[in-house]
């Protein structure tokens, strides 16, 4: 028989496709933000975990800065992950094996994304908040399965830097949109149990 | 720009790096494969050429350089950006000179990374595109050498001289009147060359002063003439690479031709007003409508130069002794006018075609280009009519008829007709516009014969 998916008086599915965990110490207001557009925009239900802290693994002296890269795996590797999207949140600095930083990083089509807002601090707290939303977004969408897209203004645009964050709409473009809606239905039906394997979202 | 799908090879012994770059990569739209050595890559190309690869520098076993090699023995036109650490610099230069298209220090700034990819899938799209283009030219039957219009046995000639003096890097002389075409030949010469994608850069000899002249092709430098407000690079410094094309070359005064022969000699110089040297390294073709023996016998050419720039003489023949080249000459002008102007215009009216060949064709192609072009322009109907070629006068003294006989003009005039028919009678008598009977008796009085 097929395990029942919790749902509110109202019949509603109330299990949460995404979980943000706090990595280090971060503001509580970011993560409440990111989650409120992950479910305005996307309409992912969010729960926001405790924080926890960055694996030391990640650490690379020599550039003082996290791997993004080892997070990710470390997140991945989390038995208490239930959702079937995983976004890290890190006020540090983040950077890869090969980039000399990172805004985010992410699993293309997997589960699992970072994203840092260490260098999204320019403009006040407002924008920063603004700014940790969208490429929250965008990291999601690279976790759907979506690639870099070129129209102009659509949250999936490659970013290069702030300006070019900066430039972008709080929304995806048609097709973007299109393809992550349809990835999200499908990732809801596929999660009908309790617990998601890692690419559930993957189709 | 977008990567499109373009299938790109990272080669590193880290896994990590490859791990990583290969996701930001497919992130941007690449299709990635990566390698752990030199020899993996080589043996993933023989499943299938990569559009760009990204090669360490240092690598156990074989190293980036002699990869680099390697590819480039298999794909000439590969392009290929060398990942190295700061203390490999040099080795990066090295591998600029070997044919890398870039190179880039680890761990990569992202902008410079996103920069990098999106100069080189700029160059590869360039690059397609130019080799569609050519490929669709190649595909009119009627074109000859990149885009020349001929059928004439005398052109198919001057063909196969292209074809014969392209691989080499000798100078060439273009002989022939104005306006058969000669810059066209020398654009031939140059994409069956070794080096089209290099420069082409055309300068007209004829068209300018001595100083001016000596400042298009040597360039100057700032303040080296009153008006040389800022430096400019010659014609000499751009051709580097390709092809420097040096029309009416006869014009050229003696003094410059000195100069210019000792260019060619050292293949260096200087620009005016300048005390450095430039080196340049271009195939030098030069065209002319002059008799340059009669020039030198004259003093107004040299002889030295002239030995230089003459190692391989192609000689067009004007459009009089090649009128078979006239139809599809013509077909090829009304077609590429009537899509520029928009008018629908079907073709020339046999009589139209008959005026065309009954002319002498003093200015060659270029004439007969403006003819059709006025002709396109003026026409009212779908059929280009011999009232739209009223002023191809072929009553007046460049006529080829004009030192004829009337009878010898009249026996020249019926075997053109007869010959643009394909020696069918009715038409042609159509197209002289008299009894199909009367011409029938005046093709056995002058005995003329069909082929």
């Amino acid at each position: 028989m097929q395990p029942q998916a919790p749902t509110d008086a109202f019949g509603i599915d109330t299990r949460a496709l995404t979980e943000l965990i706090p990595l280090g110490a971060i503001n509580e207001l970011a993560a409440e933000v990111v989650a409120g557009h992950l479910q305005a925009i996307l309409e992912l239900t969010t729960d926001i975990l405790p924080a926890q802290p960055l694996p030391e693994n990640a650490f690379m002296a020599g550039r003082r800065q996290y791997d993004a890269v080892k997070i990710i795996e470390h997140l991945a590797a989390l038995p208490s992950l239930r959702a079937p999207i995983c976004i890290g949140l890190t006020s540090s600095d983040l950077g890869t094996p090969i980039l000399t930083y990172v805004y985010g990083e992410s699993q293309l089509g997997g589960r699992v994304a970072v994203v840092s807002f260490y260098r999204l601090t320019t403009a006040g707290k407002e924008m920063t908040l603004e700014r940790l939303s969208k490429l929250s977004l965008h990291e999601v969408g690279h976790v759907m399965g979506l690639g870099h897209c070129w129209e102009q203004g659509c949250l999936m645009r490659s970013i290069r830097n702030i300006d070019q964050l900066d430039g972008l709409n709080m929304t995806f473009c048609d097709s973007c949109s299109y393809e992550v809606n349809r990835r999200i239905r499908r990732m809801r039906i596929n999660s009908a149990g309790t617990e998601c394997p890692p690419g559930a979202g993957l189709l | 720009m977008t990567a499109s799908g373009l299938w790109t090879l990272v080669v590193d012994d880290e896994e990590a790096i490859c791990e990583s770059l290969a996701a930001w990569l497919t992130k941007d739209g690449y299709r990635v494969v990566t390698a752990s050595s030199g020899s993996e890559a080589l043996s993933c190309m023989q499943q299938r050429l990569f559009d760009i690869y990204l090669v360490d520098v240092r690598m156990p076993g074989m190293d980036g350089i002699e990869l680099l090699t390697r590819i480039k023995e298999q794909q000439p036109d590969a392009i290929i950006i060398i990942i190295t650490a700061h203390g490999t610099i040099n080795t990066a230069v090295d591998a600029m000179k070997r044919g890398a298209s870039d190179y880039i220090c680890k761990p990569f700034d992202p902008e410079a990374l996103s920069l990098i990819m999106e100069r080189v899938s700029a160059t590869k799209a360039l690059r397609d595109e130019n080799v569609s283009l050519r490929a669709q030219l190649m595909e009119r039957p009627d074109l000859g050498a990149d885009g020349i219009v001929a059928q004439s046995e005398a052109m198919q000639k001057v063909f196969a001289a292209i074809e014969d003096v392209a691989p080499a890097t000798s100078p060439v002389l273009i002989r022939g009147e104005t306006g058969v075409g000669k810059e066209l030949v020398a654009r031939a010469i140059h994409m069956a060359g070794t080096r089209p994608y290099g420069p082409f850069v055309a300068l007209n000899c004829g068209a300018h002063t001595e100083t001016l002249l000596e400042s298009e092709l040597f360039g100057h430098e700032k303040g080296a003439f009153t008006g040389a407000i800022k430096a400019r690079r010659g014609r000499l410094e751009m051709a580097n690479s390709g092809t420097l094309f040096l029309d009416e070359i006869g014009d050229i005064p003696p003094k410059m031709q000195v100069s210019l022969l000792r260019v060619l000699e050292e293949k260096k110089f200087q620009r005016m007003g300048g005390n450095q040297w430039i080196e340049t390294d271009f195939r030098l073709i030069s065209a002319t409508h002059r008799d340059l023996t009669q020039l030198i016998k004259e003093d107004r050419f040299r002889e030295d130069f002239f030995y230089r720039i003459n190692v391989i003489r192609i000689d067009i023949p004007p459009l009089r002794e090649r009128l078979e080249d006239v139809p599809p000459l013509a077909d090829y002008f009304l077609e590429r006018y009537s899509r520029e102007t928009g008018k629908r215009i079907l073709g020339l009216t046999q009589r139209a075609l008959g005026m065309l060949m009954a002319y002498h064709w003093p200015g060659n192609v270029r004439e007969l280009r403006n003819v059709i072009e006025r002709a396109v322009v003026l026409a009212r109907g779908q059929m280009i009519g011999a009232e739209e070629l009223t002023f191809v006068n072929t009553r007046t003294e460049e006529c080829h008829l004009g030192t004829l006989t009337l009878q010898e003009a009249e026996i020249t005039h019926i075997r053109n007709a007869l010959e643009t028919c394909g020696w069918n009678i009715s038409q042609a008598a159509k197209q002289l516009d008299i009894d199909r009977s009367t011409l029938t008796r005046k093709i056995k009085r002058y005995q003329l014969k069909g082929p």
